[in-house]
């Protein structure tokens, strides 16, 4: 039971929900980007502790939602050949395909294995030249650098036996698309902070038709 | 694979190219390998943000004390951290 133990400071959460209380006069309805920061949301039970003017709604940023199961068939299909190491992060291994995940695969044997970088990929490519290895590259502004890396790099030292299975999305083209909709009720954006460490702040930042709408 | 996680670089190998630069870094106790491609200015004693494996940004002492803190009483620093190959 450890979501009931961990992080549990009651007066630290009682004060900034309190601050918070104290500040707003008005409703909102602001959009958490990040996969992650609906995870921590929900998982502290935060909505509970905001004043009922704030609504929080989920956003697009999480690249095991965003991934299209199209992608996930690919991996599958990729994964059951026996000459293959498929490698992906921890996250995608339960995301259902339309018949099965790449758990499925791994559970009947297939070469499937977690890595925490792509650059863990090319060092299993390296030492496994009788295998393809395939890595899973997915993600948002956040994880393209690291998967260019790993294949510039496998180019650079000669790695024949490396590929990449590309689903890369950006994140300010679905804050333009959610904003530019006539029924957007999103006043404001808790905004991805590793795309802003990434790209820079500015690249979030609303276009002048969304001017209403703040990032935070 | 969502996480950054602050950490100190302890040591640095530099063969020359900055595509292969890659730092010690301790992240409170466990030390891992990191890649130093993105972040040139990354040097000896230095506070890096790491993500996937690879520096994003350099930041301050005081920052990566207060992020690494949170993480740790979030929980969340075995998850990310246990999925670093030593």
């Amino acid at each position: 039971m450890k979501f009931l133990s961990e992080y549990r400071d009651e007066k630290a959460a009682e004060q900034f929900a309190s601050a918070i209380r104290q500040k707003v006069t008005r409703p909102w309805t602001i959009m958490e980007i990040c996969g992650g920061q609906t995870h921590t949301i929900v998982k502290s039970g935060l909505e509970d502790l905001l004043p009922k003017e704030i609504t929080m709604v989920h956003g697009p940023g999480c690249p095991v939602c965003v991934t299209p199961i199209e992608l996930i068939d690919k991996a599958v299909a990729i994964a059951k050949r026996s000459d293959t190491i498929f490698c992906s992060f921890g996250d995608m291994l339960r995301v259902p395909g339309s018949t099965k995940s790449l758990f499925d695969v791994k559970a009947e044997a297939g070469d499937v294995r977690i890595v925490y970088s792509p650059l863990d990929a090319l060092k299993l490519a390296k030492q496994n030249p009788a295998k393809q290895v395939i890595f899973f590259a997915v993600g948002f502004e956040t994880t393209a650098p690291a998967n260019a890396m790993a294949a510039w790099q496998a180019d650079h030292d000669g790695v024949e036996n490396f590929s990449l299975l590309v689903s890369h999305v950006l994140v300010p083209p679905a804050m333009e698309a959610l904003l530019s909709s006539d029924n957007c009720v999103v006043q404001g954006f808790l905004a991805a902070g590793h795309v802003c460490t990434v790209m820079g702040s500015k690249s979030i930042s609303p276009s002048p038709r969304s001017i209403r709408c703040q990032s935070l | 694979m969502c996480l950054a996680v602050p950490g100190r670089i302890i040591a640095i190998t530099d063969t020359g190219d900055i595509a292969f630069r890659v730092g010690k870094v301790d992240f409170g106790g466990i030390r891992k390998e990191v890649n130093l491609a993105y972040t040139p200015e990354a040097e000896v004693g230095k506070y890096v943000l790491v993500h996937v494996g690879f520096a994003i940004s350099v930041i301050d002492e005081d920052e990566a004390q207060r992020v690494f803190k949170v993480l740790e009483e979030m929980g969340a620093l075995k998850e990310e951290l246990g999925e670093i190959p030593q």
